[in-house]
């Protein structure tokens, strides 16, 4: 007996031993290597994307799935200005009310088939019709086809933001071929077929998304460069995070989406793998401004000079690293809209001042409902510490937490809530979908945003534009508290990636 | 035999009947549409409409749970929009990696269980008992998540033996099949091997004072066949209830551990189906469930007759 312990205890030092080696052992070199051509990607991504239609949702996981699938007339750059992508050359009239589209030829689809002027006005006029941003920003507008190779597309106004607006990936102007659209229903297309480096090999629904490299792609000619490398891309839906930083740890994933401040730090500490920070969205604390306490400006004020910005991100994304401290809707790394107007009023956390605004807005204890979600931390801990900043002001803040699902469906009715933290998606303009959220005062803001859309160009509307973001921190429709920084982490194996306003997997090879 | 099976087989349909109630109302009084989920941001309540009434939530819910239960009757459980496919197969698609963890867990638990329960029992009162106690209570309360996250991060990630998560289907090999189910496997039987241990050894102990033992020994019947022939099979009907009820356990409950090694089973299926508010699948697969834990719960009260002739008798009563 005394044998089979000494020999158990033998195995189990060898055991730890190896375990505490394995990580000098596993040490490599990689990211001094070049990427080669071929193998697969793996991406674990948080979670699934609801359809690969990317023309009619906002949601982040489509847009980062369908990314490599589809492409638009337009494409943003770096630094958020719009290129010609599937157009080569753009025209706009004197009235700036139409632009001329000459369209790249010898483009073609996955099925085989030569994108034509047929294809592009189907694609864009059902995005116009369906997508969040077609409908806010292009009412009234048509696309039509002059020949084969050119478009036109008639606004009933000038719109400064046309060429960004194709350009966005949050829905995606994708261009499809003119009977995938015309079999699609309103609720989403059946074939996901477009022009993109890579196409859809396999949807294994709750499992993963497999791309393959498309053939006959090639970007030539263009100013944003797609150049795939690898032969497949596949996308696993890994909801668990540790899972996805395990994976990326030894080398079964080489991108893990969405890495919280927490487990950013175990990837850097690793041998295998990098963390990738860019900029995100930001957080905003929303008020019911409809009814109840916050319909007063003065309660609004009360919260907003209470608020210490820098505590609550501190609290929901645990280091300084990755937040920003910024007043600014837009972020700073997209100049065109980055503004700083009205920043006197931000992350005052100032008790007495804001007191002072509650005595006037007349608050006598009513109890707020301050809804949050558990489904997303940051916002969870946003709402925590937001809750104890209120009751030091002597606001009686009663916390409702509900999964993203309950969450989502209460906040379009303004009898449920009084006040919310959400945090956007990170965009290159201020047109983003927060202007319609319920109980914002979207009426006056939408006055700003059309003098925006009229001016002669971005450079010209920095005036209108300025004075939207002042009009935020005058009017409270909401408090930004500041943005998020985006975590991906990136195995040292795989090259080339790349993010703008989400992550970008078409240029990316593997070393080995 | 026959009448029982059949009469617990009766008894399944009241059971069906107010499970199918229970999981209709609870899903139709949660918030969050299905609809505006599947459209995501951005949707117009036009949109939402269209699609709402063309997966059928205009109905009353009255109506819409009739329309559902006269289709279950038809074989029809239901289209899931959300996976684009009909409910049964869906189900279908994600039965086999829950029931393959499930059957490896259950191997695992009760081989480790029979092995060290006799051991403990036989060596009452000893170190070795005691540290076998003291290791199944530690099975019993250490979280799956946390015993799972331990294994990956001890075999995956630092000693490189077991991948960190997923799922190769039998058909790809059986070697590859077993490398990603190891590390699941261990993390989900261990609550059963702790839970089955303990059964183990405190029903043999009561099995031992019996007096055909005392006879048997005083035979002088070998230690061996008296533990393993006799002793152990008087023994075995507790430790089966509890086989019977863990198995069932396994089926329906692994969820977590599905979770954490990214398995695409039914556990996992039902926790993004909820996510989503997947009406259709949550259904079916709520109602399935439940048909599988009674027919467990039924082949096990069945096993007792193969094992013991006296509840076999009783069945002729």
């Amino acid at each position: 007996m005394k044998r089979t312990y000494l020999l158990f205890i033998s195995l189990l030092t060898i055991v730890l031993m190896v375990a505490g080696c394995s990580g000098n052992a596993s040490k490599n070199t990689s990211s001094e290597k070049e990427g080669k051509e071929g193998g697969t990607l793996n991406v674990a991504s948080q979670s699934e994307p609801a359809t690969l239609d990317a023309q009619i949702t906002g949601d982040s996981d489509v847009k980062d799935a369908t990314r490599s699938i589809y492409e638009g007339l337009m494409i943003l750059d770096d630094k958020g200005n719009p290129k010609p992508d599937l157009a080569s050359k753009v025209d706009i009239s004197d009235d700036k009310k139409t632009y001329t589209f000459h369209l790249r030829k010898g483009v073609k689809f996955h099925n085989g088939k030569e994108m034509t002027a047929d294809d592009v006005v189907a694609s864009i006029n059902r995005w116009i019709k369906l997508s969040s941003l077609g409908k806010t920003n292009f009412s009234g507008a048509e696309m039509t086809k002059t020949n084969d190779d050119t478009v036109e597309l008639h606004l009933p106004s000038p719109n400064v933001n046309t060429l960004s607006l194709l350009a966005d990936p949050i829905p995606a102007a994708a261009i499809l071929p003119k009977e995938v659209v015309d079999n699609a229903s309103d609720e989403g297309i059946k074939d996901y077929i477009g022009t993109g480096p890579y196409k859809v090999k396999e949807w294994k629904k709750n499992q993963y998304l497999l791309l393959e490299k498309f053939k006959d792609y090639s970007s030539k000619g263009r100013e944003v460069k797609k150049t795939p490398h690898v032969d497949e891309i596949k996308i696993s839906f890994v909801s668990d995070e540790s899972t996805r930083i395990s994976g990326i740890t030894t080398g079964q994933f080489d991108v893990a989406l969405s890495v919280s401040s927490d487990n950013a730090k175990q990837v850097e500490g690793s041998q295998n793998a990098k963390v990738e920070t860019s900029p995100g969205g930001f957080m905003g604390l929303f008020y019911n401004a409809d009814k109840g306490v916050f319909k007063d400006i003065n309660a609004r004020k009360a919260v907003n000079a209470a608020l210490n910005s820098k505590d609550i991100l501190d609290s929901s994304y645990g280091s300084s690293d990755y937040y920003k401290l910024s007043s600014s809707i837009v972020n700073k790394e997209y100049p065109n809209y980055y503004s700083t107007a009205g920043k006197e009023e931000y992350n005052q956390h100032d008790k007495k001042k804001a007191k002072e605004y509650l005595k006037k807005s007349g608050y006598n204890g009513e109890e707020i409902r301050l809804m949050a979600s558990r489904d997303y931390q940051d916002q969870y801990n946003t709402a925590v510490v937001v809750q104890q900043e209120l009751k030091d002001i002597g606001m009686n803040v009663k916390l409702e937490v509900y999964d993203w699902a309950t969450f989502s469906d209460k906040m379009s009715d303004t009898n449920q809530w009084d006040i919310y933290p959400v945090d956007w998606n990170a965009r290159s303009t201020i047109f983003q979908g927060f202007w319609t959220t319920k109980g914002t005062s979207v009426e006056k803001s939408m006055d700003y945003l059309n003098k925006i859309k009229a001016a002669p160009s971005v450079k010209e509307a920095r005036g209108d534009i300025d004075a939207i973001q002042q009009y935020v921190w005058d009017e409270l429709p909401f408090t930004l508290i500041g943005h998020k920084v985006n975590i991906n982490a990136v195995s040292n194996n795989a090259k080339g990636y790349e993010y703008n306003l989400g992550p970008i997997f078409y240029n990316m090879s593997l070393t080995k | 035999m026959g009448a029982y099976t059949l009469k617990r087989l009766f008894a399944l349909i009241p059971v069906l009947f107010i499970v199918s109630i229970v999981v209709f109302l609870i899903t139709r009084l949660t918030p969050g549409s299905p609809a505006a989920i599947i459209l995501g941001q951005g949707a117009s309540p036009e949109q939402i409409a269209a699609l709402s009434k063309e997966m059928g939530l205009d109905e009353p819910v009255v109506s819409q749970y009739f329309i559902w239960l006269s289709n279950i009757f038809h074989g029809d459980f239901g289209y899931s929009y959300f996976l684009n496919k009909p409910v049964l197969g869906a189900i279908w698609d994600n039965v086999g990696p829950t029931v393959s963890l499930a059957i490896l867990a259950q191997i695992f638990g009760v081989a480790f269980a029979l092995l060290f329960g006799i051991y403990a029992a036989k060596h009452k009162g000893t170190i070795r008992d005691e540290s076998i106690m003291g290791a199944s209570l530690l099975g019993i309360s250490i979280p799956s998540f946390l015993l799972g996250s331990f294994l990956i991060l001890l075999f995956a990630v630092q000693l490189r033996i077991f991948p960190v998560s997923g799922y190769v289907p039998l058909n790809a090999g059986l070697f590859e099949y077993l490398k990603y189910l190891v590390l699941p496997t261990i993390t989900l039987g261990a609550i059963q091997a702790a839970l089955i241990t303990r059964m183990t050894r405190s029903s043999l102990l009561d099995t031992i004072s019996e007096n055909f033992v005392k006879t048997a020994k005083a035979k002088g019947l070998n230690e061996r066949t008296i533990m393993l022939k006799h002793t152990l099979r008087v023994s075995f009907l507790p430790i089966l209830t509890v086989i019977g009820e863990s198995f069932a356990g396994l089926v329906t409950g692994a969820a977590v551990t599905e979770s954490l090694f990214n398995i695409p089973g039914l556990g996992q299926l039902i926790v993004s189906s909820i996510e989503r508010r997947d009406y259709a699948l949550i259904q079916g697969a709520v109602l399935l469930i439940t048909v599988a834990y009674v027919v467990i719960n039924l082949v096990v009260d069945l096993l007792y007759a193969v094992i013991d002739p006296r509840v076999r008798n009783s069945y002729h009563d």
